[in-house]
């Protein structure tokens, strides 16, 4: 019970607090607080710097969706999704509300990650590392699917959207060849797109120039009197944030994908299971905010299992912190359950610690930031512009990337003014290079024969309960489902 | 793609939709052929192979939306001329040119006056153009804002601004 200690619950506390700010602020990442804050704990003993480094990382995480619902800036890769039917609630005048709900549903996500980590750590990695390249495909391609919910008035234009996301993804030296793509010869794009630029010039400077079309209207007087949701409202939507959850979980225990790519398949599971949302989705539905959030906060007790049974990251950020680990001397795999057990029960203890500050952190404060939105617009969208430059300018100190955002904002507003969804673009970026590597990794393990790959996908069982569930989404997006749904209905 | 799920069915054309479908379409296959130019159709497993894909998917698209477009053409036929200016009175208006003006001079002065001069007249001259307050307030907020940016990006993240 040494995360009991009163000095590690202050640092558990005030790494949750600080991380949630961190979160919320496009630009400052979580990886880049937490890879910080180990220069900082250098010569501190493991369990300060664990506890501090716990609270950040939940902290950020969560923190993400704040700017995410208030300005349509995801402060956080993890919050893409959130700003689907968040920044939409807050345009009716709801921000209050949503966090509440999104701040209690975060938590509650977050205790079924850690539970999950408490209790199937070594069976879900192990289940894990089945995954071959060809699965990790199948899961990418079930995450681009998700174009089908985000297309907004046209399916087409959403597949557009994906497509340029995934090609802008591609962008810079393929990883496998070092072969340039779509680099025009230059050097600057040899290093590729941080789909963090994409995302900020597609989401916050795009609806920054949008808004200049509003720059008259009145702001919407947020309702912030009502932040605590009820226990009616919360319990109607434990179900979905359950199921949630655990796609987080699984998303997050597979090594190299995190919470984004956890709340965006969320969200989907939401738009296609729910069939009565509080309003449609898009357009500020509560389940369309639940799915994500919990999903997010599940992913990370969900990274963790890799992380410390097998050595494995589950994301960035556990990358990181295998790093810290092995500064204190420490080796994590499952050596380190068998000779630091101590160890894995203080993170377990950190993590539910971490989620019981995020209720009371995440609660506060919120007047603050819903006066944010209540801001004439002619205030706002210099803000917003300035917060995107420096945002930008801090991922890699380059100008070049602040031109960019600035070009993927322009073209995001064309895109916006014309139908086209930038939501699916960022998806692309997201799993674009993913696909591409898994792809060829596939291919080149059957020696370059697509048929070999191709039979490999209906072999394999993994493979085959991947390949299925893929088929199902597709024909699901088509106009043969209701076919499909009729007969089946007349057979039962 | 024709048979995909549409929501857009019933709605009229936007002033100047056609005409971006267009550049899109042709934006599409630029990037096609530079797809081809990274490999060609060397092998399966080629750095080109993939992008090609994709941007053949951005080409059917294109064309699937170009499709729809006709369907939803209004009656009245149109010159291209007449539609150009509808197109700029919609999306170009002239709030959106100027501030993108603006947008665009203070990127260019972040290197000159460095990132805090530079940021501290652009929130002055956009909150002013924009209406969002008058010259004293603007004053206060830019310095605000920027002196919290200050706390947060370069004394507690050492973050190094332009």
């Amino acid at each position: 019970m040494a995360w009991l200690d009163p000095s590690l619950l202050l640092l558990t506390a005030a790494g949750t607090l600080a991380g949630i700010y961190v979160g919320a602020i496009p630009g400052l990442s979580v990886t880049m607080a937490v890879s910080i804050l180990i220069s900082f704990t250098f010569s501190w003993d493991v369990n300060d710097a664990l506890a501090l480094m716990v609270g950040v990382y939940c902290g950020g995480v969560y923190g993400g969706s704040r700017t995410a619902i208030l300005l349509n800036i995801p402060g956080a890769p993890a919050a893409i999704a959130t700003a689907f039917d968040g920044f939409p609630l807050a345009q009716r005048g709801e921000a209050g509300r949503a966090i509440g709900v999104s701040t209690v549903i975060s938590v509650m996500g977050g205790f079924i990650g850690v539970a999950a980590l408490a209790l199937a750590a070594p069976a879900v990695a192990e289940f894990a590392l089945k995954f071959a390249p060809r699965d990790y495909l199948l899961l990418a391609i079930m995450g681009l699917l998700l174009v089908g919910s985000l297309s907004g008035e046209s399916m087409a234009k959403g597949v557009f959207a994906g497509a340029f996301g995934v090609i802008l993804g591609l962008v810079g030296m393929d990883p496998l060849t070092a072969e340039g793509r779509f680099t025009f010869g230059t050097v600057a794009l040899l290093g590729g797109v941080h789909f963090v630029i994409a995302m900020i010039g597609f989401f916050g400077v795009s609806e920054a120039l949008v808004q200049l079309h509003q720059i008259g209207v009145k702001p919407i007087k947020q309702d912030v009197s009502r932040i605590l949701p009820s226990w009616s409202v919360i319990a109607k939507y434990i179900p979905l944030s359950i199921r949630t959850s655990i796609i987080g979980v699984f998303i997050g225990a597979l090594p190299g994908t995190g919470g984004d790519i956890a709340a965006l398949l969320a969200y989907d599971h939401a738009k296609r299971t729910v069939k009565n949302p509080s309003r449609p989705f898009g357009t500020g539905a509560y389940e369309g905010l639940i799915a994500p959030e919990s999903a997010n906060n599940a992913a990370i007790g969900g990274a963790y299992v890799p992380m410390l049974t097998l050595g494995i990251p589950g994301d960035a950020v556990t990358a990181v912190f295998i790093g810290a680990l092995f500064i204190h001397g420490l080796k994590p795999g499952p050596m380190l359950m068998i000779e630091t057990p101590h160890l894995f029960w203080f993170t377990v203890g950190n993590l539910v610690l971490a989620n019981i500050f995020l209720l009371i952190f995440g609660l506060t404060g919120i007047r603050i930031f819903a006066k944010m939105v209540e801001l004439p617009k002619g205030i706002l969208v210099p803000a917003i512009i300035v917060l995107s430059v420096v945002g930008t300018y801090a991922i890699k100190n380059s100008l070049m990337d602040v031109y960019w955002m600035l070009g993927f904002g322009i073209f995001g507003y064309f895109l916006k003014m014309y139908g086209y969804q930038v939501g699916p673009i960022i998806l692309g970026v997201i799993l674009g290079p993913l696909m591409d590597e898994s792809y060829r990794q596939a291919i080149i393990s059957c020696r370059n024969d697509f048929g070999i790959f191709m039979l490999d996908l209906v072999t394999n069982p993994l493979s085959l309960v991947l390949t299925v569930a893929v088929i199902f989404m597709m024909i699901n997006q088509t106009r043969l489902w209701p076919f499909f749904l009729r007969i089946f209905r007349r057979r039962t | 793609m024709g048979g995909l799920q549409t929501m857009d069915e019933d709605r009229k054309l936007r002033a100047g939709e056609d005409l971006f479908a267009w550049l899109m379409l042709g934006f599409s296959g630029f990037v096609l052929i530079q797809a081809y130019l990274i490999s060609g159709f060397s092998s399966v497993d080629a750095p080109g192979t993939f992008p090609m894909g994709a941007a053949a998917v951005m080409v059917a698209a294109s064309l699937s939306v170009l499709l729809k477009n006709r369907r939803l053409k209004a009656g009245q036929p149109i010159t291209f001329k007449a539609e150009l200016n509808r197109a700029a009175a919609a999306v170009l208006p002239r709030v959106f040119m100027v501030y993108c003006a603006i947008i665009v001079g203070y990127m260019l002065l972040i290197k000159p006056l460095h990132f805090f001069p530079a940021s501290f007249a652009f929130l002055l001259i956009s909150m002013v153009y924009l209406k969002g307050t008058g010259w004293f307030r603007s004053l206060m907020i830019a310095t605000v804002m920027l002196g919290s940016i200050y706390i947060v990006f370069q004394y507690f993240f050492r973050v190094v601004l332009p």
